[in-house]
């Protein structure tokens, strides 16, 4: 079958790309090895919210940020993508999460402290309506609500934490925990995703209103796992603001995360509505190439297998974890095409020997070399495939994970990238 | 490639795509079952036997996981490695639903007669634990392979056609649709020997019973394709069993030579679609149809092709439906402990069909086919049986 573009990765970057390019009227296809990395974030949109091995606290504000972000890391995927394009790549998210009903508040102006289920902050800058009341400046009082045997978000932990960082002066609001009883999920594991299912159904939430109203004090806001349902938060969030008349907002748990996984759904959904195949599960991927650049994809290695041709392709696989970068004893390579990879030849130097050191793990800057339209180039700085392009992960000197930047460069990268190869005729 | 349970990094995704997981507190998920659990079963440590028997072997871990562990043959090497109770009679029974079907093709109408009979259903329920409320198909007396020899002879290319059981007992009405579909566009069909692929063996424990079936589909389907022809199958499930499982599972040798042979129907319609041979002179058809993507036809790997096809028919509009499971996973959605997780697993489908009142579905699997049917009342068809109808007289 023959497409104008064939997005690879099915993640934040991956499907950005597939609706820019299906924006600009290209018939577009994502083929993906797995579901993509959505559902091991939090569902915010990070922006940027550390410059690692500068100042400890987290950033005001990622767009003024921006300048001394490019001076340390000049090949940084947001040095590439530039401040113009970033705001509008960001401005066209939050428009298309209105349009699917799954609105995001904020700005990349400005960094929002969200609390996190062990009672730290994070810093992002796009966040869910459902979590937009935690923003950890607004004072007041906060009842943090678990469930009793959700194992992955204890209350009395969390808002001893918190209280903590507020005696200290950083966080506006102060907290106090509740557990719930153990709920009957009608025979269902008690987990995020139960929860959020159950959620779904509005007798289920009436009868939480009921258990919990007498336990929230008049003025409290109120803070849950983010559980408040998986196909319809908006719903849930207005009918219990109502309900308790009492602010309530989100905390988002470690993965599989609800919110994560309600972006991934309403954009495939929303892709899938404009056209945009997605294939999911494709463990072997062949690229086909020619000295013009690359043809297209076989999905399988025997001669049977079908196969997929595009004008323009999308690299969006990831890094380590996506699956986009895998590593042997003493090399590091990309996984789908093998474009070079830049790294240090000495292994000692690929990491930083303290885990969670904050300056981050080198690895995590490894990926693959973009000139200015996101091509990949090899190490002479020439263009590999003129109709490739890079977005997400997989772009070279970006550090999700110590910068806190993960959406908002996979956004960024995945726009530009699916117009620009829409526009390859 | 044997699975390296080392490439799963916890991440969870498999938990939140697993449709037994949502449907049910008795299973603990994908992760835990799979590569969590062979770490103790490696050391030769117990666990919980029912745990594996609550898979419904649709494969969907396997699919979103982003390392591609293959979190389901996990689960099947530790049901062969013994450490499950040995399978009921039950299991017996619908493991060997090919005899079944035999005897009860033989004995229609009266086979048909007590199916129906509630007394029968009910002793059944009560004494094997096959569900009361399952719609159990009904046989025929000609069945596709009798029809087939009935036939006249056909001039054009040869293709052998693998069409399982369920076609030649149950659906002999696809069979027909099928080579007629193929005699459209130059082919003459042929019927290597066959047995039952052996899918329903392996789901119900019965792994010797499987490979014995195996080895004979593997003799036969050898033959023809050593004599230059290739293999269609109309079935995902029997496609899936013999391209992937003879060798991955029941590690038949030799029989990854058939992968490069045997094609998915559609995929191979496609394809002469592409190369420019189809036969094109479809008439309208103006109507919404709805399409459910089978968990085994996205386990070959193979795209939608069914969707790529059915696009090529005038007037006629074929709705994507929510990607999921159905439920049934063959034999799993009769047995009565499991048959409301069966329902509750493919509820998101029925749903949307429900909401959309649909009055046609199409779907590549006569499993999805059945238990969407039975359970929201919409007329289903194979992908082929609309192309037949399409190409009309």
């Amino acid at each position: 079958m023959f497409y104008d573009v064939i997005v690879i990765g099915a993640g934040l970057a991956g499907l950005m790309a597939a609706e820019a390019a299906q924006r600009q009227g290209a018939r577009a296809l994502v083929l993906a090895r797995g579901m993509g990395s959505l559902a091991l974030t939090t569902g915010c949109i990070d922006g940027l919210g550390y410059i690692p091995g500068t100042s400890k606290a987290p950033l005001a504000s990622p767009l003024t940020a921006l300048s001394q972000l490019k001076e340390e890391h000049p090949h940084h995927p947001y040095a590439i993508v530039g401040q113009e394009r970033i705001l509008d790549a960001l401005e066209h998210f939050q428009e298309l999460c209105q349009v699917m009903d799954l609105p995001y508040t904020g700005t990349f102006k400005q960094n929002l402290l969200l609390p996190t289920p062990l009672g730290t902050y994070h810093p992002t800058c796009l966040v869910p309506e459902t979590m937009a009341q935690g923003t950890l400046s607004i004072p007041g009082s906060v009842l943090l609500l678990g469930f009793r045997g959700l194992k992955d978000f204890s209350p009395f932990l969390a808002a001893e934490n918190l209280n903590l960082l507020h005696s200290q002066g950083k966080v506006a609001p102060s907290f106090r925990a509740e557990a719930l009883d153990k709920l009957d999920l009608g025979g269902r594991a008690l987990n995020g995703l139960n929860l959020a299912q159950a959620f779904d159904s509005k007798d289920f939430r009436k009868e939480f209103v009921k258990k919990i109203k007498p336990t929230l004090r008049s003025g409290e806001r109120l803070g849950l796992p983010a559980v408040l349902g998986l196909h319809f938060p908006g719903e849930a969030l207005a009918e219990l603001r109502e309900m308790l008349n009492a602010e309530v907002f989100e905390i988002p748990l470690p993965p599989p995360s609800v919110p994560g996984l309600r972006l991934y759904r309403k954009l495939k959904m929303h892709l899938q509505e404009k056209g945009v195949r997605i294939f999911v599960g494709l463990s072997a991927l062949n690229p086909l190439k020619s000295p013009k650049g690359l043809n297209g994809f076989s999905l399988g290695k025997s001669k049977n297998s079908p196969v997929y041709r595009a004008k323009a392709f999308v690299l969006a696989t990831g890094k380590f974890v996506g699956g986009g970068l895998d590593s042997e004893r003493g090399r590091i390579f990309e996984t789908l095409l093998d474009l070079p990879v830049k790294y240090p030849k000495k292994r000692r130097e690929w990491f930083n020997v303290r885990l969670l050191n904050p300056a981050g793990q080198p690895f995590n800057r490894f990926g693959v070399e973009v000139n200015e339209h996101l091509q990949p180039v090899d190490t002479e700085g020439r263009v590999i495939y003129p109709n490739l392009f890079a977005a997400g992960g997989i772009v070279a000197h970006g550090d999700s994970m110590s910068e806190k930047s993960g959406g908002g460069v996979a956004i960024a990268t995945g726009y530009l990238a699916g117009k620009l190869a829409a526009g390859i005729k | 490639m044997k699975t390296n349970i080392d490439q799963c990094i916890k991440c969870s995704i498999c938990n939140a795509y697993c449709p037994v997981l949502k449907a049910t507190g008795l299973f603990p998920g994908p992760k835990l079952c799979g590569p969590d659990a062979e770490r103790f079963r490696l050391k030769g440590k117990p666990i919980p036997a029912e745990w594996l028997e609550f898979c419904d072997y649709c494969k969907i871990c396997e699919r979103v996981c982003p390392h591609n562990v293959r979190i389901p043959e996990l689960h099947i090497r530790s049901r062969i490695a013994g450490k499950t109770p040995k399978p009921s009679f039950r299991d017996w029974l619908l493991g060997h639903s090919y005899l079944l079907e035999k005897l009860g093709g033989w004995g229609t109408p009266v086979s048909n007669w007590i199916n129906r009979w509630a007394f029968f259903r009910w002793l059944l329920d009560r004494g094997l634990g096959i569900d009361h409320r399952i719609k159990m198909p009904p046989f025929h007396r000609q069945t596709f392979t009798r029809w087939f020899q009935r036939r006249k002879d056909f001039k054009g290319t040869p293709i052998a056609y693998f069409h399982g059981c369920y076609t030649n007992y149950i659906d002999p009405a696809l069979g027909r649709d099928m080579v007629e579909v193929l005699e459209k566009n130059g082919f003459r069909v042929i019927l290597p020997d066959q047995e039952c692929c052996g899918l329903p063996l392996v789901s119900n424990g019965f792994f010797a019973g499987a490979t014995r079936l195996g080895e004979k589909n593997l003799k036969s389907l050898r033959k023809v394709v050593e004599g230059g022809i290739e293999v269609i199958f109309s079935s995902p499930s029997c496609g899936m069993t013999i391209k992937q499982e003879y060798d991955s599972i029941l590690h038949i040798p030799g029989a990854s030579i058939l992968s490069e042979h045997l094609s998915e129907i559609s995929q191979f319609l496609l394809r002469l679609h592409e190369e420019g041979k189809l036969n094109t002179s479809f008439k309208r058809i103006s109507d919404t149809y709805y399409y459910h993507a089978p968990c085994h036809l996205r386990a070959l790997q193979v795209g939608l092709p069914a969707l790529d096809l059915l696009s090529l028919i005038p007037g006629l509009k074929v709705i994507e439906l929510p990607e999921g499971c159905c439920g049934l996973a063959g034999s799993y959605g009769f047995k009565r402990e499991k048959y409301a997780v069966a329902r509750e697993v493919g509820e998101e489908i029925f749903q949307a069909l429900r909401k959309r009142k649909a009055k046609v579905v199409i779907s590549d699997c006569e499993a999805c086919r059945m238990q969407i049917g039975s359970q929201t009342g919409v007329k289903t068809y194979h992908p082929v049986q609309i192309l037949r109808q399409a190409y009309g007289e």
